[in-house]
């Protein structure tokens, strides 16, 4: 009897944890693909009716989008319809001032236009052609630019794009007053109160100086052009909610750690675009998630060539999903390494950093994290017009490897002696610092593993939390840090304006002050119109962090940046850095998303 | 009882206390000031005038003396204003507001889960001692006890794109407009976080069971001719059902902790995933709320089941 009942209560909890397994087997099975639709909030800006059309030269398709549900509508370029699932690392701030565009806002790029824009529809990613201009020209004194806005070019609001609002919009830009954490990056070459309207569709803008690099950074997105009206309104233009622009997309939701979605600007001014309804950008920062999800179709593709995931895991993901997904790897434009606090000893002294230049095994490095394909650590990034080409710098120090593979010995020999020279012991104790934050503590590992190899210094690494981290470089209380940078764009003075020049990011941090002579060339290259002179100068200075002082920085690689995409978008093309190409205005879904 | 009760709700005042110096000082002692981290930008980009900071400083309040910053706090408490985010710039209020039973739907579905599972699995490996069927249920449970929670949550994401090319739907979805969707969401984030308390339960209810059994009230039970089954449930496991709720309630706060890792790898938006988002981002208002919310549900909690066992045992009093 005892055992009948026995059998009959294993029997019921046998039962009853089936039917569990059961239900979340189905819940499982029976889940079908996001389906998230956009609700408008009733706040958003709503558009008026357009403005006529007038411009026939629009460098847009000529075909009618899509403005109902339904079957998709192909046009002779592309297919209209669907909201692009995409995925997001981190969750913005709320501070969305067009201006005040740092990484946590490129979210916003379809809601603005620029003067410029890089081409996002050819295969050269250096192309740049107008978006709010339909067409610019130098004058022959080198430092006056005219700009010639497209006549039917409007707002959200349906009030026309003028060229006082493009005035506004260079002034505020470069405003000092205001928080700008990328914009004034142009304030060497632009000064409030040099851009003046012609007339209503015509804008002069003046240089301070010759500036061959500013029509590359004005055409990437972190340039907008705002609405002068809305900007001097009472309008507070930094909630998301009031983001108004002329761009193809408007804001329709956020929801917070979730979710942020764009939806078509019906009334957009380039005909034929958008083809896409919209975006919906998902917040995904735990990286097997963010694997998941491009896996199983639940997003389509990063919102901009920035992920949580490192080259590796991305080049895994793509030789896995090679059915489904593409991988663009875009160069140039960021970079890891070491960052030198060169305020104290024994950092302060040039020969002490030239033998921690020649001890990085950046092969090692490469292979590890840049999966074997990451572009030589030079100081200018490599077989660009003004870095040395990989093949040359294989052959110098610090770069150069032995025969049988690994360091050369050449260098560590060099290495040793400098350090002896500047008093340096075996055994010196080393901190290496390293945020918690994109791959630094692992990078931190291995530099304080060559270090230790090579130097015989007793290195450690210190894992700190990313803020943490960054006060602590303000304070200059650090020894050395395993740390990267992204690029505006991948042009000598952005380069090395952030890191090698005065009020430069990395200067702040490292204290270190570069000879005159650097700065003489700087200014000289900065302000070169001609190309092949200007390559003369930065290798120039190219040679001199290579053979007298590396400065603050040494690099492991060049970083990739990634931009996964899923086959169904077509149209999408390798952008020149990770700050252009994000309006998304020309991709569409084949087939429909 | 009523006297008990009493005590233990005066003893909510000072601990409550005790937790705010604790997570202000914490905050304080941290380096990084919240106004230079968003001027800066989380990259540490921005550029900006010692003016800007000043202002921001005087703005968020970090420039007052830290007694007085810690008073205003408590004082804003006491009158249900938890103050404003300082990185996000809204009212801490209506976030903790659409947080919380986010991550109290979660909790409360794993515990169920966790009871669902746990509780048979327990009684059968004590009724069934030493068989196979106890080894099984204890390997379960030895495994759930080893494994983090976070390392589950991997695991169940792996297995899911691995072996179904599934996800749970991303945004999320509200339990009343759209059920159906919010527990494709949640089921799988649930088991994750339910998983070690499962285990735990298990375990317990095995050892508490088996000690059960040795009791002459179960003897004489058996002797009156009882089905087995009325035994196991009616006399057997009522009684031993009080250590289960002792570290049941204990678990539910380490459930809600569990919740920050979990609510990450799931992307569930509950209140978990809001303060990983606000140490990021040095929110100093944002976390010492949150964790005010935890600890009060947690003391809440550990309060509710001290009333429970007097209910549970009648031989209970606390006079």
């Amino acid at each position: 009897m005892l055992n009948r009942a026995l059998n009959r209560l294993t029997g019921r909890i046998l039962v009853a944890m089936a039917v569990i397994i059961a239900l979340t087997a189905l819940v499982a099975c029976g889940a079908t693909a996001p389906t998230d639709s956009t609700e408008p909030a009733s706040d958003s800006p709503v558009p008026a009716q357009p403005a006529a059309s007038t411009s026939g030269d629009s460098p847009a398709p000529t075909a009618v989008p899509a403005q109902a549900a339904g079957a998709p509508q192909t046009s002779d370029r592309g297919i209209y319809g669907g909201i692009v699932p995409m995925h997001d690392y981190a969750f913005p701030n709320l501070i969305w001032h067009p201006h005040e565009f740092s990484n946590q806002t490129k979210n916003m790029s379809g809601i603005y236009n620029g003067l410029l824009e890089y081409d996002a529809e050819t295969d050269d990613p250096y192309d740049i052609v107008g978006d709010l201009a339909e067409s610019w020209e130098l004058q022959p004194d080198g430092v006056t630019y005219v700009f010639h806005l497209h006549q039917n070019a409007t707002w959200h609001n349906g009030n026309p794009v003028t060229a006082e609002d493009v005035v506004y919009s260079m002034d505020s830009l470069v405003n000092s007053e205001a928080n700008r954490p990328q914009t004034l990056i142009i304030a060497p070459y632009y000064s409030p109160g040099n851009a003046r309207a012609i007339d209503d569709h015509t804008v002069e803008i003046k240089t301070n100086n010759p500036a061959p690099d500013f029509v590359p950074m004005l055409a990437s997105d972190a340039f907008k052009m705002m609405s002068k009206a809305w900007g001097e309104s009472d309008v507070d233009t930094s909630k998301w909610e009031n983001g108004m622009g002329s761009g193809p997309f408007m804001p329709t939701t956020l929801e917070k750690d979730v979710s942020l979605s764009l939806e078509r600007n019906p009334n957009y001014w380039k005909e034929g675009l958008p083809y896409i309804d919209g975006s919906i950008h998902y917040y995904i920062a735990d990286k097997g998630t963010a694997i998941g999800s491009y896996r199983t179709g639940q997003v389509l593709m990063t919102t901009w060539p920035v992920t949580n995931l490192s080259n590796t895991e991305i080049l895994e993901l793509q030789e896995s999903e090679a059915d489904t997904l593409d991988v663009y790897l875009i160069p140039n434009t960021s970079l890891l390494g070491t960052l030198i606090n060169t305020t104290i000893e024994p950092f302060n002294d040039v020969r002490v950093r030239r033998a921690m230049h020649l001890a990085v095994d950046r092969a090692e490095f490469r292979e590890i994290f840049g999966g074997g394909i990451a572009p030589m650590g030079t100081p200018f990034p490599p077989e660009t017009w003004f870095g040395r080409g990989e093949e040359e710098a294989s052959q110098m120090p610090g770069f150069r490897l032995a025969p049988e593979g690994g360091k050369h010995p050449g260098d560590i020999e060099e290495a040793r002696r400098l350090l002896a020279e500047a008093g340096v012991p075996e055994g010196f104790k080393v901190n290496i610092m390293a945020r918690t934050a994109v791959e630094y503590v692992d990078l931190a590992q291995l530099l304080a593993d060559q270090y230790r190899r090579y130097l015989g210094w007793d290195a450690t690494v210190q894992p700190i939390d990313s803020a943490t981290g960054i006060t602590r470089y303000k304070e200059q209380d650090y020894q050395i840090a395993a740390q990267g940078t992204a690029l505006l764009v991948g042009e000598p003075d952005p380069i090395i304006g952030k890191i090698f020049m005065p009020g430069g990011l990395w200067i702040q941090w490292s204290g270190w002050d570069a000879p005159q002579k650097f700065k003489d060339w700087f200014a000289a290259q900065s302000q070169e119109l001609d190309r092949t002179k200007r390559a003369e100068i930065l290798r120039e200075m190219e040679e001199f962090i290579l053979t007298e002082d590396p400065g603050p920085l040494l690099v492991y690689y060049w970083s990739f940046r990634d931009q996964v995409v899923n086959k169904k978008i077509q149209n999408y093309h390798m952008p020149a850095s990770i700050w252009v190409q994000l309006k998304h205005e020309r991709i569409w879904c084949d087939p429909e998303c | 009882m009523n006297t008990y009760v009493l005590k233990r709700f005066m003893l909510f005042v000072p601990t409550l206390l005790l937790v705010t110096l604790m997570v202000f000082a914490l905050m304080r002692l941290v380096p990084g000031d919240p106004a230079e981290l968003l001027l800066m930008g989380f990259e540490g980009d921005g550029q900006y005038s010692q003016q800007q900071l000043d202002d921001l400083r005087a703005k968020l309040g970090t420039d007052r003396p830290l007694a007085i910053q810690y008073l205003s706090w408590i004082w804003g408490m006491l009158r249900g204003d938890f103050g404003v985010s300082m990185y996000f710039d809204t009212p801490i209020s209506e976030d903790l507001g659409a947080k919380l039973p986010i991550t109290l739907e979660l909790a409360a579905l794993a515990l169920l889960l966790a009871f669902v599972v746990a509780m048979p699995l327990g009684v059968l490996s004590a009724v069934r001692q030493d068989t196979i069927a106890d080894y099984a249920s204890r390997i379960i449970a030895i495994a759930g006890v080893a494994m983090p929670t976070f390392w589950i949550g991997i695991l169940v994401v792996y297995f899911l794109v691995t072996w179904f090319d599934w996800l749970p739907p991303l945004g999320y979805a509200d339990l009343w407009n759209d059920p159906w969707k919010n527990l494709q969401q949640m089921v799988f984030p649930a088991i994750a976080l339910g998983f070690y308390n499962m285990a735990l339960i298990a375990r317990v209810t095995r050892s508490s069971m088996l000690e059960v059994f040795r009791e002459d009230y179960i003897r004489t039970a058996r002797s009156k001719g009882l089905r087995e089954g009325a035994v196991i449930i009616r006399h057997a496991l009522k009684n031993a059902f009080l250590p289960i709720l002792t570290i049941s309630g204990w678990q539910v706060g380490r459930l809600i902790a569990g919740t920050v890792v979990i609510e990450t790898i799931f992307l569930v938006p509950g209140m978990g995933r809001l303060l990983v988002d606000s140490i990021l981002h040095r929110d100093y208002t944002m976390i010492q709320s949150i964790v005010m919310v935890i600890a009060f549900m947690v003391l809440a909690l550990n309060l509710v089941v001290d009333l429970l066992y007097a209910w549970l045992d009648p031989r209970i009093r606390y006079e």
